[in-house]
């Protein structure tokens, strides 16, 4: 054994060392059997697998856009862990450990199988020298990283998260058995950490069993190793490497066999599901094709197929949801799961714990309502959080839509939600109320609002449902009115021209009435003449920008942001600090994060955000359909849980601030239920700018 | 032909209907005119047949499907009969299931239907009285042919006509084929006990977040018994647990239009007044005056409800 850290490179030898030290031929060809049957074995799982992919009804269109994309998320691993930047960064070491090992293991394949011996060119391995010290070091502290990183997921896990919770939220805990995940997690774990750990012992008993030259202390760990060891001696440092090597080949085996059978499966389908993965799937709902009856893997996509398999059960989702938050029975995390068991049991996949699908989802004779109850169904808001924070690209929304849209096929349809159809079918608004008073509000504006059908103007104003008809919202629609008149904004509306936009009447799953309402609305658009179009409601926006094709639409906050930028409003200075809440569509749809804060804060007022804030920001509860959908029952609203969090801000917030009319709905519901209607005024943006207004008019004037 | 009055007879979970028995009753009448008899068909267990004395005679059809209602079965079993007896007149008991029969059965044979069926008379051909728009019109029907199926409203006869009698004569008839019946009866379920109907009532007393306590809505009972009226309440009582979801009126829950609406507490949010604004009167006591309440309240009081309370129950009282 040499000293400890000599210098590098000891005169007279060339760095490099032998790959099968000590093992006989019949040790050899045992060894390249067992890798054949291991490769087999990992190909034949996929094979499975992929078969099942393409029994989807659906292709995914791919581009290289997308594949650079995937990438660069997974090179940075930004999609993980994005509300815990630790997990983020073990992963992270684990990942980039795992790759670095694995690339390792590869070049000694190609220098000693391919160069050596397929090729039978030994003078052209490269194995050796300079590449092998360098080798040697980054391969020991990409392990040591590795390792690291295990340990901190292995001690994150033990200390329970929410989001590992597996308990389901639809159902009775002892109703379901989900022990299999858990030892699915836990040997997932284990055999890694135990791959990483027996690596560096082999390396270190090969270190200490010959006189080994200074130049392997770019093994950093296992020569450290290797120090402690052998003082063991040589003879037993020989013995210990063999039997390490032997542990150590045959786990990385059974590890590579097993890897399309367990959880280690997301290494190699998540690649693909971030390839296929659509971030603006849930803001452009693709168009249904001919619909697949019953429970079928037709009536799935293949992107959604490989996006079931590339869940690894980290229960983001799980954690961010509002309709879990609030007790309802869905959960973003069990409904892939779910719908995964559903689908490899369809296919006679197992995992290796097992099978996972309980047996009455394969007497189901549909997805929607059988394998994926109803209520689950009904139960999401669409707030994109559950997508936003998925490190996999997993696209929940659209595969709830998906379903949604077959149970409005087969006519179960939510009580609340089939009286908003049918005013929406005949009145084109959720209130049932003639279309010629959806302009009522115009009366109390004490402001000229101009009929857009009329006569050109500048800005076209959608304004939306529950703007136009809800009486709480219509208040504000008329401050709106206001400050634009005021800063001199040429604007109009459509009058009884306008219907509801649809967004949610789609992500509802009626899409032949949300076709309806487009063309309806399309027309009404297309006889009137403007510039450019804004909206109160975030909804609106979504669709009118993603579904409807128009070009230039804006936020009724960014034109009053415009507004205030170019000086032609003048905002005298409230006091107090504000809170706001992104909205959904807003916010994570719209990605529009600072207009509405530069607004609040043009006010005078402090800012101060809640935790869930930005593309965090909790749901209130109304989208996708659900403010026309029954919510009692729930053990805490959305709504009133959001209220709660911004209360907790301290006394001095005053104001909760919304920009979303169904916010300013839900929200001011909510802070009665809640008992903080004394603390906290729910109060539009458009709401608190009038005020500076008047403020600052009462001391110029 | 005969000059029989057949009766369709219902049962449900091994009990005559009380429909059933007023249909005996008007049966045995009408046979009478007609000097014929009545037979009684039924489709089901034969143990049943001592009950229905009423009958001259009783035809039972049993058959493993016909053990609870099947509608498909039913109407098979019944127009069999119909056929093969050729009874001047078939009388159906209107009600839910009779509604369904009583068209089939007259289709299949080829018989005129006459439904809401108030009074049936034979001397002089076939008639009946017709209750029509919802009672507001009685029409009198006169039938062009001999016979007829008449659906008989229930409490057009006495009950207790059609279960005098002795025991009639039982006939055992073969069913008709049923293998190919697509229906099934699967279960029955029962309607949650009943709570109050607030849709129905004249008077309503309703709560809201203003009663502060569930202790409190005693009280509003109190005043809602005296008026002879019940308690209905807004959502945010039913989200607390003081009330039943049976109860709240709104949106989410139940449209109503009471003779006289009192709002107790009331703010009167949008989802709220969807379910209220039809009430012929609406008083609202609320002790904001800016509560959106008091824009659809015919009268109006900005005061304490607890305050108003005491005092009305003890104007009340005396």
């Amino acid at each position: 054994m040499p000293v400890w850290f000599p210098l590098f490179g000891t005169v007279g030898q060339e760095p490099g060392r032998e790959t099968f030290i000590g093992l006989g031929s019949g040790s050899k060809l045992a060894f390249y059997l067992l890798t054949l049957f291991a490769v087999l074995a990992f190909l034949a799982g996929f094979g499975f697998r992929l078969r099942k992919y393409l029994e989807g009804g659906r292709r995914a269109a791919l581009s290289w856009r997308r594949i650079e994309r995937a990438v660069v998320d997974l090179a940075s691993q930004r999609t993980v862990g994005k509300r815990d930047p630790w997990v983020r960064l073990a992963h992270f070491f684990v990942f980039w450990g795992f790759l670095v090992l694995l690339a390792a293991t590869t070049i000694i394949a190609i220098d000693e199988d391919v160069i050596g011996l397929a090729l039978g060119r030994p003078d052209l391995r490269f194995w050796r020298g300079t590449f092998y010290v360098v080798y040697s070091l980054v391969v020991d502290v990409f392990s040591l990283g590795f390792i690291a990183g295990l340990i901190f997921l292995a001690r994150h896990r033990r200390s329970r998260p929410l989001r590992l919770d597996y308990r389901r939220v639809d159902r009775e805990a002892e109703t379901s058995d989900r022990r299999g995940y858990s030892l699915d997690d836990r040997a997932f774990l284990v055999v890694l950490l135990f791959l990483g750990v027996s690596g560096l012992l082999l390396e270190g008993f090969r270190i200490a069993a010959f006189d080994s030259p200074g130049f392997e202390v770019a093994s950093i760990a296992g020569w450290m190793v290797g120090s402690v060891t052998s003082q063991l001696g040589a003879a037993a440092n020989e013995t210990a490497r063999l039997w390490t090597w032997w542990i150590h080949a045959l786990s990385a085996l059974g590890f590579i066999a097993m890897i399309p059978y367990s959880k280690a499966m997301h290494m190699v389908v998540d690649v693909a599901g971030l390839v296929l993965t659509d971030p603006d799937s849930a803001r452009r709902l693709a168009v249904p094709e001919t619909p697949v009856a019953g429970a079928s893997l037709a009536s799935l996509s293949l992107h959604e197929l490989v996006h079931m398999d590339a869940c690894t059960k980290c229960g983001h989702c799980h954690d961010v949801c509002p309709a879990r938050a609030s007790g309802a029975p869905l959960s973003p995390r069990d409904l892939i799961l779910d719908l995964r068991e559903w689908a490899d049991a369809s296919s006679g996949i197992e995992m290796w714990y097992g099978p996972g699908a309980e047996p009455r989802h394969l007497d189901e004779a549909e997805l929607a309502g059988g394998v994926i109850a109803a209520e689950t169904l009904w139960a999401c808001t669409t707030c994109m959080a559950c997508m936003e924070v998925c490190p996999v690209g997993i696209e929940h929304v659209p595969t709830i839509v998906g379903l949604r849209r077959r149970l409005v096929d087969l006519g179960e349809v939510e009580p609340g939600l089939q009286n908003a159809f049918q005013a929406l079918a005949r009145a084109g608004n959720s209130f049932g109320q003639p279309a010629k008073q959806r302009a009522r509000w115009t009366k109390g504006a004490s402001v000229e609002v101009k009929d857009a059908r009329l006569e050109a103007v500048d800005w076209l104003w959608f304004v939306g449902d529950y703007a136009s008809f809800d009486p709480r919202a219509q208040a504000v629609t008329q401050v709106v009115a206001r400050l634009l008149d005021r800063a001199g904004a040429d604007f109009g509306i459509l009058f009884d021209g306008e219907r509801n936009s649809g967004n949610d009447v789609r992500r509802a799953g009626e899409e032949g009435l949300f076709e309806m309402l487009r063309e309806q609305n399309l027309a009404a658009l297309a006889s009137s003449s403007y510039r450019r179009i804004f909206t109160t409601d975030p909804h609106s926006l979504n669709t009118l920008r993603n579904e409807y094709g128009l070009a230039d639409v804006s936020h009724y906050t960014q034109v009053l942001d415009l507004l205030i930028e170019t000086d032609r409003l003048r905002l005298g200075r409230l006091e107090g600090a504000a809170t706001y809440h992104d909205p959904c569509y807003l916010g994570r749809y719209a990605e529009e994060y600072e207009a509405p804060r530069r607004l609040i804060r043009a006010t005078g007022l402090e800012l101060i955000d809640m935790g869930r804030c930005r593309a965090n920001s909790f749901c209130c509860g109304a989208g996708g359909g659900r403010i026309w959908m029954d919510d009692s029952g729930l053990r805490e609203r959305p709504s009133e849980n959001r209220i709660r969090e911004a209360a907790a801000l301290g006394e001095e917030v005053r104001y909760f601030v919304v920009a979303c009319p169904k916010d300013l709905v839900m929200y001011t519901d909510a802070v009665k239920t809640t008992g903080f209607e004394d603390r906290l005024e729910v109060v539009d943006i458009a709401q608190l700018l009038e005020r500076a207004l008047q403020i600052e008019e009462a001391t110029v004037g | 032909m005969s000059n029989s009055v057949l009766v369709l007879t219902e049962h449900l979970q091994g009990v005559f209907t009380d429909a059933t028995f007023e249909a005996l009753g008007v049966a045995r009448r009408l046979a009478g005119s007609l000097g014929g008899e009545v037979e009684a068909a039924l489709a089901g267990p034969g143990a049943l047949a001592s009950e229905l004395g009423a009958a001259d005679t009783v035809l039972v059809v049993d058959h493993p499907a016909l053990e609870s209602f099947n509608p498909e079965a039913n109407a098979r079993v019944f127009s069999a009969l119909v056929h093969d007896r050729q009874p001047a007149v078939v009388l159906v008991p209107y009600t839910s299931m009779g509604m369904d029969l009583a068209s089939a059965v007259a289709a299949a044979c080829g018989l005129p239907l006459v439904s809401y069926c108030t009074d049936i008379s034979a001397g002089g051909g076939l008639a009946a009285t017709c209750r029509l728009y919802a009672g507001k019109i009685e029409a009198t029907v006169q039938v062009a042919g001999e016979r007829a199926v008449f659906a008989l409203l229930s409490g057009s006869g006495s009950a207790a006509a059609g279960r005098t009698g002795g025991a009639g004569r039982v006939v055992n008839v073969a069913p008709p084929d049923l293998s190919d019946i697509n229906t099934q009866f699967e279960r029955l379920i029962e309607p949650a006990s009943g709570d109050v109907d607030i849709t129905s009532q004249e008077v309503l007393v309703v709560v809201g977040r203003g009663i502060e306590s569930k202790d409190n809505i005693a009280q509003a009972e109190a005043l809602a018994q005296v008026l002879g009226g019940a308690v209905a309440c807004s959502r945010p009582i039913v989200d607390q647990g003081w009330l039943p979801k049976t109860r709240q009126v709104g949106k989410s829950g139940l449209s109503v239009k009471p003779k006289v609406y009192l709002a107790l507490g009331v703010s009167g949010a949008p989802e709220h007044l969807e379910g209220m604004r039809g009430a012929s009167t609406i008083i609202a006591v609320n002790t904001d005056p800016k509560a959106p309440i008091f824009g659809v309240a015919h009268y109006g009081w900005v005061g304490d409800l607890f305050d108003l309370l005491p005092e009305l129950m003890e104007r009340l009282e005396s």
